[in-house]
């Protein structure tokens, strides 16, 4: 069971941006529970004006949000919802003013937890304080599977809760010929049933007014269930000496049943809906693999090709015109040249700029996974994949994060959020920053220039099988070791029918998922660039001022020299070389300009024509590997391949699995680089 | 209805306990079948139960997926179970009318 260290009252608030009360400690909590694709999340920002993760994909909402609910209000439709603010709370003088704390809890299916999602749902509800629980529970149910959703319903009935039942995809049930009566149900149930849409903000009214009815309710008295001792012995007296081990849950199957013949009827019997006609060409045998690989390079390429010219714009308007702007503006108030000018010009400016350029690829990135789980094809592609990904102990859908890997590292790990299961979320991130991403490309296809001639493109080439063996090795190695009890667990999907994606969620989710990576990335890339040039500017020899030393005598390279020895058996030690690593975790596009720097040479101006760089380069690797450069070369693209990733993928690790689990990572993938290098060279040595 | 329901089941049971169930994945398409939850672990089995697929509940597989799985019909949910779900499970035919 989850270790419960917050209660409703304590989670951060989700809206307004920071860590608020919600609506105060003294007004109602209303829990949304309710199991994953029923619209929980869409109803929260529909009622909140708060942006959260929502999606068509079971298991979205990971996070607990919090926001603030003005039920005599609802349907508001002012972001950042101004009115709650001077709104009074239950029990003033206005009774039918009322503000109150809304809580998304994690989607789950029942409370006898199979995840940890499910886990912290439970746990929210059941295994707190009798004053911590929430005031009313808002239960959302799929109108046109009902069975389905109502054995939650049933076990959160047999505990002391108010309860009201929304009924979402109403229009599904009306597509699929499905009567539903909200009256008999509710006499069914025991409990207030208001049929919603989340996704059109219909029905959201009604909601309130029954949530409003139901705290001035006395909390009811729980739904009776026989003892398990009961049903034993009413299954034993049936004669047939079996004693089912679900004999308690029978209660509520049967409870379940009543409600459904009380309350829903079925016009017809099965017809083949949209979403089968469409799941037998997608998911099938031959054509569905096809159509997976076809979407997933559509989303590598736009998660590429178009964010690369916008990326390649903001790059030069940081380092061209606003880097120029202010040397001219510090130049005008007599501080050019002067350390301020370095800190702002050298780390404030390149530091937001290295974040911002992300800007384009992760938005495009959150667009398309948004796309994806809203249409409901995630789910099917988690299906497809399945078999390939189930060798690393993780469900298809981790396809994803590896596939933009390839692309870039960052929402590689931002497309983990997918995965429901907070081990899954750990190994894949800690697996995608072995993918050569693309910034690593441009270093491959320079060294493969300057030491492989003609057969340049096969060793870049290689780099790639490389990086597929080292994720298919490293998962193994940590499924072995760390995740030994990693269940593997035999594919169960609820798959959702499909739906066309809406612009409001999707745009909602983009920025959300984009203002959350902006909001933890900017401070750990902008300071991790500032103390990079710092390093570069402090001097080392008497009589220098910062930041007019060279970089060989600062204390950027003093520290590079004082490494390089380490570097002896992977045949690339020379401080120039191991100094752009250094560069490089900053960012791996940078490791060439380092070079470029470190030589005092200007930057080649294309990656495979590397001229008199390309010459410094070989030379240096020649000397320090003994005359065996070729080894040497592959071994330091090795090297680049698997160690540290860059800043940028640190912060999207801290944002994803947190600071213990990156740190881990950080040394693992050194440990990683270093041993594949030293092997590499060592054993090339030998045969080059 | 609790008792009724019961009993019905386990009469459902023990008038089908002469046919040997079949595995899951050896099941045909678009028929009616009973599952059997077979040797599939208790969690497991709860998790089915939780998407509609009990114990003597009647389904339909509607078809066959990449991965060797299917994607099996209870009430109007669509639920995918992989190759090592169906070698757990079990089904029966439905007694004729």
């Amino acid at each position: 069971m989850t270790q419960l260290t917050q209660s409703l009252t304590s989670i951060p608030c989700a809206c307004h941006g920071g860590q608020g009360d919600g609506a105060g400690p003294d007004s109602p909590t209303i829990a949304l529970v309710g199991a994953p694709n029923t619209g929980k999340s869409t109803l929260f920002n529909s009622l909140t004006g708060q942006r959260v993760t929502m999606g068509n994909w079971p298991g979205t909402t990971v996070e607990v949000s919090r926001g603030i609910w003005c039920l005599n209000r609802t349907g508001c439709d002012q972001v950042g919802c101004e009115c709650c603010v001077t709104s009074g709370s239950a029990g003033e003088s206005d009774p039918e003013v009322w503000t109150t704390t809304l809580v998304d809890l994690p989607g789950a299916y029942s409370l006898d937890p199979q995840s940890p999602d499910e886990e912290l749902t439970r746990a929210l509800l059941l295994d707190v304080a009798d004053e911590e629980k929430p005031d009313v529970v808002v239960v959302l149910a799929d109108a046109y599977r009902l069975a389905h959703s109502l054995y939650l319903v049933s076990q959160i009935r047999e505990h002391p809760l108010r309860v009201v039942v929304a009924l979402t995809m109403v229009d599904i049930a009306q597509a699929r010929e499905i009567e539903l009566d909200t009256r008999a149900l509710s006499k069914a149930m025991g409990v207030q049933v208001v049929a919603i849409d989340p996704r059109r903000r219909q029905g959201l009214e009604k909601l309130a007014q029954a949530v409003q009815k139901e705290l001035h309710k006395a909390v009811p008295a729980p739904r009776r269930i026989r003892s398990l001792s009961e049903s034993i012995a009413l299954i034993g007296a049936d004669g047939t000496g079996e004693i089912d081990s679900f004999a308690l849950e029978e209660d509520r199957f049967a409870w379940i049943q009543e409600v459904v013949s009380a309350g829903s009827r079925s016009v017809n019997g099965y017809k083949p809906s949209f979403s089968d006609r469409v799941d037998r060409v997608v998911t099938a045998p031959v054509i569905g693999p096809l159509i997976f690989l076809a979407v997933m390079w559509v989303v590598f390429q736009l998660t590429t090709a178009v964010a690369a010219p916008l990326q390649d714009f903001l790059d030069w308007f940081f380092t061209g015109p606003l880097t120029d702007w202010a040397l001219a503006g510090f130049a005008a108030i007599g501080l050019g040249g002067s350390v301020l000018e370095g800190f702002v010009v050298n780390g404030l400016i390149a530091g937001v700029g290295t974040l911002l350029t992300f800007v384009p690829l992760m938005a495009i990135m959150f667009v398309l996974l948004a796309l994806l789980e809203d249409s409901g094809y995630l789910a099917r592609a988690a299906l497809v994949a399945d078999r390939l990904m189930r060798m690393l102990g993780l469900p298809g859908k981790a396809f994803l994060p590896f596939i933009v890997g390839f692309g870039c590292n960052v929402p590689g790990i931002a497309a983990t959020r997918i995965l429901s299961h907070a081990s899954q979320r750990v190994l894949t991130s800690l697996l995608v920053p072995f993918t050569a991403c693309t910034a690593r490309l441009t270093v491959f296809v320079m060294i493969g220039t300057i030491f492989f001639g003609p057969f340049a493109g096969t060793a870049v080439f290689a780099m790639y099988v490389i990086s597929i063996v080292i994720v298919v090795l490293g998962g193994l190695l940590l499924r072995k070791t760390l995740w030994r009890d990693l269940v593997d667990e035999p594919l169960i999907i609820d798959l959702p029918p499909y739906q066309r994606p809406t612009l409001r969620l999707t745009a909602s989710v983009t920025w959300l998922r984009l203002k959350g990576f902006l909001q933890t990335a900017s401070g750990i890339i902008v300071v991790t660039v500032a103390i990079v040039w710092a390093l570069q500017s402090i001097p080392t020899q008497p009589g220098v001022a910062f930041g007019e030393t060279s970089v060989g005598d600062s204390a950027y390279g003093v520290a590079a020299k004082a490494i390089t020895p380490v570097f002896e058996p992977t045949g690339f030690a020379t401080w120039e070389t191991t100094s752009t690593m250094v560069v490089g975790f900053v960012a791996k596009e940078a490791v060439i300009s380092s070079w470029a720097q470190t030589y005092a040479l200007d930057e080649p101006e294309a990656d495979d024509q590397p001229g008199e760089l390309g010459a410094r380069v070989y030379s240096d690797f020649n000397e320090s590997s003994g005359g065996h450069p070729i080894p040497a070369a592959l071994a330091f693209m090795v090297f680049l391949l698997a160690y540290t990733p860059c800043v940028a993928t640190l912060a999207a690790q801290v944002r994803e699995i947190g600071w213990k689990w990156t740190l881990f990572g950080v040394a693992m993938q050194l440990v990683f680089a270093y041993v594949l290098s030293v092997g590499v060279f060592q054993i090339g040595r030998l045969l080059i | 209805m609790g008792l009724v329901g019961n009993v019905h089941r386990l009469q459902v049971k023990a008038n089908l306990s002469d046919v040997a169930p079949i595995r899951l994945k050896d099941a045909p398409l678009r028929e009616e079948l009973i599952l059997s939850h077979g040797q599939a672990a208790p969690a497991l089995k709860r998790r089915l139960a939780t998407l509609g697929l009990r114990n003597g509940c009647t389904f339909q597989l509607l078809m066959k997926t990449a991965s060797g799985g299917r994607i099996a019909l209870v009430g109007e949910s669509r639920i995918a179970l992989g190759p090592q779900m169906l070698s757990q499970l079990q089904y029966r035919l439905p007694e004729a009318k």
